[in-house]
């Protein structure tokens, strides 16, 4: 018995190591990855600032009527969430669905249609498969993110805006905290009501064409902003969540080991034990 | 000559020219220059070719896809989705 026990123990460890070999290899890739996505996040921070700043002097300096900061009637939601294209993350991709579906709840609560632009397989999954209206979807865009996709989301939503399609746009995507910790966000994207409007502080700004026209053709310029830094700060937060959950794996897998190693030296231990009072007690008898 | 320096921002790198004298862009409604204590300004730009010359009279030629410049008190950007 002790023979067989022996065997399978060994069986199990050697599975438990390869498995193990692969967890490390992933750690290790994601956390290089992970260095130069976050780079990347980083580099998108002051673009997006710059222009965000800009929208707001505009908005400052002269009172611009556009549809794109009025609050909107239409009855219908777009919803952009940007989830993993990969699983083995931990709960990356679980949590950042989850804050996209209690959204969902709530907006179909409040009696308004939603539309859904998915980027990342795990998010095009779910939501086709709830039979929800997924209008775009992209996946395997995160290591190399094309302008075209970009131009191709916000032109979609400045053509429906326009044409009352859709009344706001919100964005789901995970934020990276730090490399332990990534938080699901909603944030709204469109209509544009958070920016300041600072009576007082008026600058002798020149704008040209004009300041409307200026703030429209802004528009585009902030939504592929958005999308891009949402984008390259979800895929930093996949990255994380995978090595931390690599780390934890591979952890595991030497804790097993551990175990087994102990579990099998127990068992051979246990075998010599019995050879030898075997051997001892058939001496004994021929004495 | 009095320099300044030019921010120029995209969403993949942000860098700045320092000493900077002009900068020649190319805007809707026509190419202006830019210089030191310029009033503040802004405007979208066209896609297209603009300068910026250095104070020891070099000249550097860049590419820009749209875009917009804006001339502060403090700094001067030159925003666009790719500048090359």
């Amino acid at each position: 018995m002790a023979t067989a026990n022996m065997k399978a123990v060994r069986r199990r460890i050697k599975s438990v190591e390869s498995t193990k070999q692969i967890t490390k290899a992933m750690e290790l890739v994601a956390s290089s990855k992970l260095r130069k996505a976050k780079e990347k996040a980083d580099a998108a921070q002051p673009f997006f600032n710059t222009l965000y700043e800009t929208m707001c002097d505009i908005s400052n300096d002269r009172s611009i009527r556009s549809l794109f900061v009025a609050p909107q009637f239409r009855k219908t939601n777009l919803l952009i969430v940007i989830a993993g294209d990969r699983g083995l993350a931990g709960g990356f991709n679980h949590n950042v669905l989850k804050a996209a579906q209690a959204r969902c709840d709530e907006i179909a609560a409040s009696g308004n249609k939603i539309k859904i632009v998915a980027i990342g397989k795990k998010s095009i999954d779910y939501f086709e498969k709830r039979g929800y209206d997924v209008k775009l979807k992209y996946s395997g865009i995160f290591d190399n993110t094309e302008q075209s996709v970009l131009d191709e989301i916000s032109g979609y939503i400045m053509s429906n805006m326009k044409l009352q399609e859709i009344g706001s746009v919100e964005l789901v995507y995970t934020t990276f905290v730090s490399t332990l910790s990534q938080e699901p966000m909603v944030i709204k994207v469109l209509p544009i009501d958070t920016l300041s409007n600072d009576k007082k502080a008026k600058s002798l700004t020149i704008y040209e064409p004009s300041e409307e026209e200026l703030f429209e053709s802004l528009i585009p310029q902030y939504l592929n902003g958005i999308v891009y830094s949402a984008i390259a700060d979800s895929y930093a937060s996949e990255l994380a969540a995978r090595r931390t959950a690599m780390e934890n794996a591979t952890d595991n897998a030497d804790a097993m080991i551990n175990d087994l190693s102990l579990l099998y030296n127990r068992a051979r231990q246990a075998q010599i034990t019995q050879e030898l009072t075997e051997i001892m007690s058939g001496t004994l008898r021929n004495n | 000559m009095k320099t300044y320096t030019l921010k120029i921002v995209t969403p993949k790198e942000s860098r700045t020219e320092e000493n900077v004298v002009k900068t020649i862009v190319k805007t809707t409604s026509g190419d202006i220059g830019i210089m030191a204590d310029h009033v503040p300004y802004v405007s979208m730009l066209k896609q297209g070719e603009f300068r910026v010359i250095y104070s020891d009279n070099t000249e550097k030629r860049m590419i820009c896809d749209g875009g917009f410049i804006k001339v502060g008190k403090e700094q001067t950007v030159i925003l666009s989705q790719s500048v090359s």
